[in-house]
């Protein structure tokens, strides 16, 4: 008697404790739930395919995969333009503008429409979406994610020799490439300069591979800054980490060494000039060119043809005053440049700001000077 | 089993007073504003994190409520609507975004129609961001000074310091470029201290900078370091005043914290027996107290506080318990600097043809007796 009702109330608890435990599983190519991150600083945001934003979070120190929904191929992308972007900003979040400092922007290459990562002075988060030059809240709340915690990450109050506190770089700039998510940033180990690279859908499995670079403008030897901004493109047909640090030096490295475990040395091929920290950095079309677009704190944005790249074969080893290595031109339009991202081949959005403290979203051509 | 149901039936009261007591302190600072009757601020954690409308307010036929409502900051020629969420029920909630700032008023709309206003005080004037202390606090710096620390006492907004500081050379020269342009900034944990950097690039002779703009600051020159009142703490309170440190410069200093020279005293304050070090000159503030280190005569680490005199050539050291008789050892950290950057091992700017080869220790050691 007792086991006709034993094994079918066994089975009832079964698919309760079944559905209590995974309540919000979904099949999803990406391995996405659905759920509110808990995401505790944007620090920097990249897209990959079918509109999956990845927002890159030092604080926390993790990095978030954000189905946006915003997958909607647009083939054309218009320019995108705001004055006073930061204004608008701080009256659609009820506030003014000097509480509120844009930490990111990102183009979805899918729709072309631009993400942008604002930090209100107490430090919360906020993500918008620039559609048709109207600004979108992009609801971090209910959404389909998933997330990966960094390994070997400062502890949230280790400091530098200058008392600045480690976590807040654990990641700088972020690139998604050839199915993996590339992390640059600041590690706990001896060399901190480190390049992490996170397969996509995200698994346990990340790898982390040291940095080392001459740095002409310094005349030594430098493991532990890290990397402001980079790009992976090919070079002689090779896929390689174009990077730039503060004082402005231009390293490559090749992406195949930058696995598990190495320490690797890049190629300075340019220095730039010191007392600038580079923003963000693009590769454009102009014309039958390809361009390295990069944009300063301290001086107009400065541009670069690939061929000059990959025409310079050596590395400087020496100190150097001033600029060497790789020629350059600077495009003084391209001065003031807040955030920087392609919109096609063929277009930047800036966000830029004014000499009379105006700061204005805006589109340039491949052309621009 | 009769003491814990007493117990149990306690901790529920205590509980629920608790809940009682937290409700009224969140409600208290929605009494200090300019409002409409019926609406209400709600708080958390001193932020204006929602506002309550009661919907008796809106009019009858509102249909779909949250298409028609808007909530806007006073006095925005745009109209735009703050973004956020409606929650509908009894009432309707707005939850902002971000929270409402403080020091600003806020409208609520119907369509066209206002229903209501709202604001957000200042803060309790109690309780307004203040810099507390600059260091170094001492009339006289070498002019190869390398850092300035700024203690406020609220945390306050990163990423805007270049536009609040200005350096002032005999009280109306503003001096251009003198400070590291460093993003993010250098704060501390809690945002309460910010570290600046002189430009060590004008600094260290021979670098480009130093050759192209000089050293920041220079001998026998009078310095007023000026921070503005518009600067911010975290909850968008500006500082209240302008605060004004005045220094002279003086001769370049290349020599480094010497603890051989230091003099090492057992001092009675009353009621206890403290540890005075005096460090012949002034060092930097925060890192005395975390690169020196005692232990006791077995070498167990004692505990206890170091305090800096405001002129940072002198601490005390406060043990938590007693000290017992034996030698106790004094470890300093070789990373200590002084004000110019020197540390024990290395001159910040040393010359890599002619000087000596810097040490590589990592700590130094004095041993001292109590009696």
């Amino acid at each position: 008697m007792k086991k006709n009702w034993l094994y079918p109330f066994l089975f009832l608890t079964l698919i309760v404790l079944l559905a209590a435990t995974k309540p919000f599983t979904v099949n999803s190519p990406y391995g996405f739930t659905k759920g509110t991150p808990e995401i505790k600083s944007i620090s920097a945001l990249s897209f990959g395919k079918d509109g999956i934003l990845f927002i890159g979070d030092s604080k926390g120190a993790s990095v978030f995969a954000l189905d946006t929904k915003d997958a909607k191929n647009t083939e054309k992308a218009g320019a995108i333009s705001m004055t006073n972007i930061d204004q608008k900003i701080a009256a659609a979040l009820g506030t003014q503008k000097e509480n509120i400092t844009i930490t990111d922007m990102a183009v979805n290459p899918v729709s072309k429409k631009l993400y942008i990562a604002i930090q209100n002075t107490d430090g919360t988060p906020v993500l918008l979406k620039i559609d048709n030059e109207k600004i979108d809240a992009v609801s971090l709340k209910d959404v389909y994610f998933s997330s990966i915690a960094l390994n070997d990450v400062y502890a949230e109050d280790a400091k530098d020799a200058r008392g600045r506190l480690l976590r807040i770089s654990t990641i700088s700039d972020m690139s998604f490439y050839d199915g993996k998510l590339y992390i640059s940033g600041l590690s706990n180990k001896e060399f901190s300069s480190t390049f992490r690279s996170i397969p996509f859908p995200f698994t346990s499995s990340q790898d982390e591979a040291s940095l080392e670079i001459y740095h002409a403008s310094h005349g030594r030897y430098e493991t532990t800054s890290p990397v402001r901004t980079f790009t992976i493109s090919k070079i002689n047909g090779k896929d390689y980490v174009i990077a730039s640090y503060t004082c402005t030096p231009l390293v490559l490295f090749p992406l195949d060494e930058l696995k598990a475990g190495m320490h690797v040395k890049g190629r300075t091929v340019a220095e730039m000039g010191s007392g600038n920290t580079p923003i963000d950095m693009i590769t454009i079309k102009n014309g039958n060119e390809t361009m390295l677009v990069m944009a300063n704190t301290a001086r107009a944005a400065s541009k670069v043809n690939y061929k000059n790249i990959e025409a310079f074969e050596g590395t400087l080893t020496e100190r150097v005053a001033g600029t060497a290595g790789t020629p350059f031109v600077l495009l003084p339009s391209l001065t003031g440049i807040v955030q920087m991202d392609k919109l096609d081949n063929n277009q930047i959005v800036m966000i830029q700001k004014k000499q009379n403290g105006d700061i204005d979203l805006l589109t340039v051509n491949d052309d621009v000077q | 089993m009769m003491y814990n149901k007493k117990t149990k039936h306690f901790t529920n009261r205590l509980y629920h007073a608790y809940n009682l007591l937290f409700f009224f302190i969140l409600m208290l600072p929605a009494c200090n504003e300019t409002q409409s009757p019926g609406i209400q601020v709600l708080w958390n954690r001193k932020q204006a994190v929602s506002v309550r409308i009661p919907t008796t307010l809106l009019p009858d036929s509102a249909d779909s409520i949250p298409r028609f409502l808007q909530v806007r900051a006073a006095g925005d020629t745009t109209a735009t609507a703050i973004m956020g969420t409606y929650l509908v029920g009894k009432d309707i909630l707005f939850e902002p975004l971000i929270p409402f700032s403080h020091g600003m008023q806020y409208e609520i709309f119907f369509k066209t129609k206002k229903l209501g206003v709202f604001s957000i005080p200042l803060t309790d004037t109690t309780d307004l961001p203040k810099l507390t202390e600059i260091y170094p606090g001492v009339d006289t710096v070498p002019e190869n000074l390398l850092k300035i620390y700024l203690q406020f006492s609220h945390p306050m907004q990163e990423g805007r310091s270049a536009g609040f500081i200005r350096l002032v050379r005999n009280t109306t020269d503003t001096l251009q470029n003198v400070f590291l342009d460093l993003q993010p900034e250098l704060w501390n944990e809690d945002r309460t201290v910010l570290t600046i950097w002189l430009d060590p690039g004008r600094i260290k002779r021979a670098l480009q900078p130093n050759l192209r703009l000089g050293i920041p600051i220079h001998e026998k020159e009078n310095y007023r370091l000026v921070i503005s009142r518009r600067w911010k703490d975290a909850q968008g309170i500006p500082l209240q005043k302008d605060y004004i440190h005045s220094f002279v410069a003086g001769s370049r200093d290349s020599l480094g914290p010497d603890p051989s020279k230091w003099i090492i005293q057992v001092i009675t304050v009353a009621p206890k027996q403290v540890i005075e070090i005096d460090l012949t000159k002034p060092l930097d503030h925060f890192l005395v107290a975390e690169c020196l280190h005692i232990s006791d005569p077995k070498g167990t680490p004692v505990k206890g506080n170091f305090e800096i005199t405001r002129k940072d050539d002198r601490c005390r050291f406060f043990p938590e318990k007693p000290l017992r008789p034996g030698t106790y050892t004094l470890r300093v950290e070789t990373k200590l600097e002084d004000l110019a950057g020197n540390n024990i091992n290395r001159p910040f700017d040393r010359d890599i043809n002619h000087s000596k080869q810097p040490s590589t220790n990592t700590g130094y050691t004095r041993y001292f007796k109590i009696n």
